[in-house]
């Protein structure tokens, strides 16, 4: 599972987008750790899923 | 019976019998706390007095003839996430510090009080459950009683550790991605992870919702069945609490395993691990004569989905916090929870969508074997403060994270695991999972139970 490269900008950018603020002492290893998640988000999204396969939580009215 | 090594059932069978009273079980066992858990730090809070006074009210229901439970005088302890009465849950934060105390137990803890346990205290844990060493910032770390400059595992660290350490023989954990089976195994003891839902998350501090269980840590199998026979159960105040009929495990404990189909977990879980890990499923796998092996198609990616689910959810729990206070999260949490709510929504929509798709594959994989074995954890316990970066296998990765490895691709569909120690020819110990298809802890217990009383596997008093 390769980690993706984010930069601190990056972080940056998506936290003003998301509206969470990041203090800077934070953006290093807030990098760090998104791109780790970064990389198991690409391992998972790049499963080819039939179009049938439903989350697996099933919410029952 | 008020020794570090009595069991469970001894000490119930004792009290029962009158043998020993409640309280002189309970206040040895807070002397212990006391002598010990300075230089451990398992224990987040000790109830002290009301612990005794509990205590003395399982003896008086003796002398007045009644039935105080099965579980009688037994002390236990339980993560700090659960719900105590009386007490404000922490869940490993000095954010949840500030809230008022819990207004009743957790199901779980009610059950094993009215099975007659008593509660000695709450334990230390990685903050938010977001952990596999219970290094906590906050409440300083947990060291594992086998080797005091490492950790004892997490998230449940305290829990583990107090047991390992005979301070009590029983306590409650929750395990979202490993976090009862890794320190059970760093900590040489049983811990059971059972089948999503099966046991009441009620009154504990959600983590990832989606994930989260809640199971119970002991020295021996037929004390692990007898705490989770107390805590199994429906519960309609937990919305994924199922509602299948409980089945007891005790029963089970010393059934013959012969006709159990059996098979060594290969291919994700033969990799990436130190050879003595890999060592000890084949010393498990010898014993019980198994010579299969089957690969469970897309664990490495199971794993990967199951990061993404915990962060998401867990980020998402926890989001008003961070964006106000991101300060006040443990330094060894707060980068992830942050790097949790960038996430994009479809990574988190296709886990979940995938988490059907590979649930389907373990299914059939288990239509051919009743109980798989794989390792728990890549390697032995690590040192407190390990640099972030390690390389095993000829591979680098995140220390901390690859602890659970092995876990994640199982819990993240609900599979029952028990985490059985295995004697190593050094100094610290090691775990296998044995692992069964959903609502099957039966026969987790007979293969357990068997492997204990071949010698094969058994719980190290640190």
């Amino acid at each position: 599972m390769d980690p993706a490269r984010v930069t601190e900008a990056d972080v940056e950018r998506l936290a003003a987008v998301a509206g969470v603020p990041i203090a800077p002492g934070d953006l290093p290893a807030v990098a760090v750790a998104l791109g780790v998640l970064l990389g198991a988000a690409r391992l998972v999204t790049a499963f080819p899923l039939p179009d049938d396969v439903e989350p697996a939580p099933v919410f029952r009215p | 019976m008020t020794g570090p090594d009595a069991s469970v059932l001894a000490i119930a069978a004792a009290v029962r019998a009158r043998r020993v009273s409640a309280r002189d079980v309970t206040a040895a066992a807070l002397a212990r706390i006391a002598g010990r858990d300075r230089a451990l730090n398992c224990f987040t809070h000790v109830r002290g007095e009301a612990a005794l006074a509990e205590a003395a009210r399982v003896d008086a229901r003796l002398a007045a003839g009644e039935d105080p439970g099965p579980l009688a005088g037994v002390p236990f302890g339980v993560k700090n996430l659960f719900d105590v009465e009386g007490l404000t849950t922490l869940a490993g934060s000095t954010i949840f510090a500030e809230r008022p105390p819990a207004a009743r137990d957790a199901t779980a803890v009610a059950m094993l009080r009215r099975a007659g346990a008593v509660l000695l205290g709450t334990l230390n844990m990685d903050e938010f459950a977001f952990g596999f060493t219970t290094e906590n910032a906050h409440h300083g770390p947990t060291r594992n009683p086998h080797d005091p400059s490492r950790v004892p595992g997490g998230s449940s660290g305290g829990s583990a550790a107090a047991v390992a350490a005979g301070l009590v023989p029983l306590t409650l954990g929750s395990d979202t991605n490993g976090s009862i089976r890794v320190p059970a195994a760093f900590c040489g003891i049983f811990g059971l992870k059972p089948t999503y839902g099966r046991v009441s998350r009620a009154g504990v501090a959600l983590f990832a919702a989606s994930l989260d269980h809640v199971g119970p840590f002991a020295r021996s199998v037929a004390d692990l069945a007898a705490a989770y026979d107390a805590i199994q159960g429906p519960d309609p105040a937990d919305p994924v609490c199922s509602a299948a009929p409980v089945v007891p495990c005790a029963p089970h404990v010393g059934r013959e395993i012969e006709g159990l189909r059996l098979a060594v977990a290969s291919g994700h879980f033969a990799r990436q691990a130190t050879d003595e890990a890999l060592a000890a499923v084949t010393q498990v796998a010898r014993a019980l004569r198994v010579t299969r092996h089957v690969e469970i198609p897309e664990a490495h990616r199971a794993r990967a989905a199951a990061m993404v689910i915990t962060a998401s959810e867990g980020a998402n729990l926890h989001l008003a916090d961070l964006r106000t206070r991101a300060k006040d999260f443990d330094p060894l949490t707060r980068d992830r929870f942050l790097a949790g709510a960038l996430l994009p929504a479809s990574a988190y929509a296709q886990a979940q969508r995938f988490r059907a798709w590979y649930r389907a594959r373990v299914a059939e994989i288990f239509q051919e074997v009743d109980v798989l074995l794989a390792p728990t954890t890549p390697w032995v316990a690590p040192l407190i403060g390990a640099p972030r970066l390690a390389t095993v296998g000829g591979a680098e990765v995140v220390a901390r994270a690859h602890s659970g490895v092995f876990t994640q691709p199982l819990s993240f569909v609900g599979l029952p695991v028990i985490s059985v120690p295995v004697a190593t020819p050094g100094p610290l110990p090691l775990g296998v999972q044995l692992v069964a298809a959903p609502f099957r802890e039966p026969v987790l217990f007979r293969v357990a139970a068997r492997l204990e009383a071949d010698g094969v596997v058994a719980a190290r008093l640190a």
